[in-house]
């Protein structure tokens, strides 16, 4: 897991966005909650849309397998587990891409010795 | 099985719907100190960062324009005498509005099992926003305020009407006894009451969430009788599951709508801090008394919109009507960080006071974390947006005086700017705002050689001749030698323009009209200085 600390990111206008590095766990459990007071609006959207039509199509691609009905929640709480990692692992990442390519630049970071000891 | 479709999407009552914010303070009541300590720990993180680049754009912010200061306005004192009692005549009218508009649906029959002792409960409920108003607090008045809820509670339960629930009578004393607490913390306690609304508002989209889980859930039921397409008890489960996490999350995070549009509200000056306690408390409080009412859900509200509308309106004209005297000073609160909560009041009774003078500006520490907590400076945080927050580099501190803004909300009360900086850019942002402000309260209490940061900050005002417009509050701990060695060795003899102990009983009186002598001096330089057709009053 990488380690988690906080950085400041400016835009031209004087703007300071606030970014924590890191797994976050509401990414993890509530992807919304975790996008929203971000602004990131269009990533909340396209989660909700990506990840029901993917649960969606991962039940319609198991009920034509012939697996036990075991096999099918083991698979699918399975997804779920990794949907849940992935959120988790990446959001952040993709929060700081977000701000880099919305003209952000990292203005202030924790200090080297703080940073590698986080 | 067979399964009532019809029933699936039937609405919450309209009882039910009425309680819901007071349900979500109750939800938000256990998180509330959690939160605290959380934003206490990253703001501290926050300030140990260090630059690593200048901001793009040399972009100096565009200051807000001042106020006019005319030469016939009464002295600094009268100002705020008159500022204060402007409010007070205010709140008072907003206070009788909502009593006549309360007795008006009593002649009128909207509310159920109206007793003189309900009503009484009543009253010491809406007394509180309106206290908080006008900054009425103390852990005195705090006691005092929780008490007559109490005892106003007794006095419900004993001689109030019959419960219909069938509640036992320590089962109603308890609910009443939550009431007074929920609304004590939600509107008078210090600490807590920004973060109580900010999660209150939260768990409100999360109670809501969880009733549309609910109602998608029946539908799929009732659409896909159980068990559903065929599908294991345990996988329906993990699909509901899943379904309800998308739901819950999603209304949770459509919460910080509101609260977004609360934020600008504040910035702009259109709401203070205190307004908006008292306005979302009352809020609450009337949505919480409708939920007694005999009629429907649509009536409910438009009657709770209405209530709140007149109160509303009452207390805009009331401060209308009342002249604001065109005058303000600026206040530097300079300080030893300290963790002596008697210190930490001290300050902020003076800090409080002062609003109604001008502007007060300092710089954010651990030490008054909590206290000055707004709530717009929380949801600035958890929005991730710490401009008009934070000071990240020197070169963004160098425009710190534009960022802030001199004029007072639409109360006439000026703003507190707590400036939160890096170590890269907090002496810088100091420099800038002692050059710049008509009074400066140096609290030395604790003041010794290991105090590096103050030790700076004395010599900085020395050097820039701003000691003699500077009250120096002291206690038995502040080394007076080192303070003189470090004054004297920054250039010309000055002195302070006062000393006050803190340990005098009337130090918090002596110290602020000190400074309003202070900042009231013609010579003084400054920047505050209000008025303008165009400002907010």
């Amino acid at each position: 897991m990488a380690d988690r600390y906080y950085s400041i990111y400016a835009d031209r206008s004087g703007c300071l966005a606030m970014h924590r590095s890191g797994f976050s766990w509401i990414a993890a459990l509530y992807p919304p909650l975790w996008a929203v007071p971000r602004r990131l609006w269009l990533a909340c959207l396209g989660w909700l849309a990506i990840s029901l039509s993917a649960k969606a199509l991962l039940l319609a691609l198991l009920f034509h397998l012939a697996l036990t009905g075991r096999d099918i929640f083991g698979i699918y709480l399975g997804a779920i587990l990794i949907e849940c990692w992935v959120l988790g692992r990446f959001a952040n990442s993709f929060h700081r891409w977000w701000l880099q390519r919305h003209g952000y630049v990292l203005i202030a970071a924790t200090p080297p010795a703080q940073g590698a000891a986080a | 099985m067979s399964f009532d479709c019809s029933s699936v999407l039937e609405p919450w009552s309209a009882a039910q719907a009425m309680v819901l914010p007071l349900f979500g303070l109750i939800c938000a009541l256990p998180l509330a100190p959690l939160l605290r300590r959380f934003y206490s720990r990253r703001m501290v993180a926050l300030m140990s960062l260090a630059e690593v680049a200048a901001p793009l754009s040399a972009e100096v912010p565009k200051s807000p324009v001042p106020v006019l200061s005319s030469s016939n306005e009464p002295s600094l004192a009268q100002c705020v005498r008159q500022r204060h009692v402007r409010l007070v005549r205010a709140s008072l009218i907003a206070w009788l509005c909502a009593n006549a508009v309360a007795l008006v649906m009593v002649a009128a029959h909207v509310f159920y099992g109206v007793t003189p002792t309900s009503y009484l409960f009543w009253l010491v409920l809406v007394c509180s926003p309106f206290l908080v108003n006008l900054q009425w607090q103390s852990t005195r008045r705090a006691v005092l305020l929780i008490g007559i809820g109490a005892a106003a509670s007794v006095l419900q339960v004993l001689f109030g009407h019959e419960d219909t629930l069938g509640y036992s009578l320590s089962m109603r004393l308890a609910n009443y006894l939550v009431m007074v607490l929920v609304f004590y913390l939600a509107t008078a306690h210090r600490t807590l009451r920004a973060i109580v609304i900010f999660a209150g508002i939260v768990a409100i989209g999360t109670v809501v969430g969880i009733y549309m889980a609910v109602v998608a859930d029946a539908l799929m039921t009732c659409l896909h009788p159980f068990p559903r397409a065929g599908l294991s008890l345990a996988l329906t489960n993990m699909t509901t599951l899943s379904l309800a996490v998308v739901i819950i999350g999603l209304f949770a995070g459509l919460s910080f709508v509101p609260l977004l549009i609360i934020e600008r509200w504040l910035r702009r000056g259109w709401l203070s801090d205190t307004l908006t306690f008292a306005a979302l408390a009352l809020t609450f409080l009337f949505a919480t008394v409708m939920g007694t009412s005999t009629f429907a859900l649509v009536p409910r509200l438009a009657l709770l919109a209405l209530w709140l509308a007149a109160v509303g309106a009452a207390y805009a004209v009331a401060l209308r009507a009342s002249r604001w005297p065109r005058k303000a000073r600026t206040l530097l609160v300079l300080r030893v960080f300290s963790r002596d909560h008697r210190s930490e009041k001290a300050l902020d009774a003076l800090q409080s006071r002062w609003q109604l003078a001008g502007p007060v500006v300092q710089i954010g520490g651990p030490d008054l974390m909590a206290l000055n907590f707004g709530l717009g400076q929380f949801i600035r945080f958890a929005t991730f947006r710490v401009d008009h927050l934070f000071q990240a580099t020197a070169q963004q501190a160098r425009g710190l005086f534009h960022g802030l803004d001199p004029n007072p909300d639409f109360e006439g009360r000026f703003r507190l700017h707590e400036v939160f900086c890096t170590n890269s850019a907090w002496r810088v942002a100091v420099e800038q705002l002692v050059d710049r402000v008509d009074a400066v309260l140096l609290d030395v209490r604790g003041f010794g050689n290991h105090r590096e940061g103050t030790m700076y900050e004395v010599e900085l005002l020395a050097r820039s001749g701003r000691l003699p417009q500077t009250v120096g509050l002291f206690d038995a701990e502040t080394d007076w030698d080192c303070f003189e060695r470090h004054a004297a060795a920054s250039g010309a003899l000055q002195a302070l323009a006062g000393r006050i102990d803190a340990r005098s009983p009337n130090a918090i009186d002596a110290c602020f009209q000190r400074l309003l002598a202070i900042a009231d001096r013609p010579d003084t330089s400054s920047l505050s200085a209000p008025a303008s057709e165009g400002s907010r009053l």
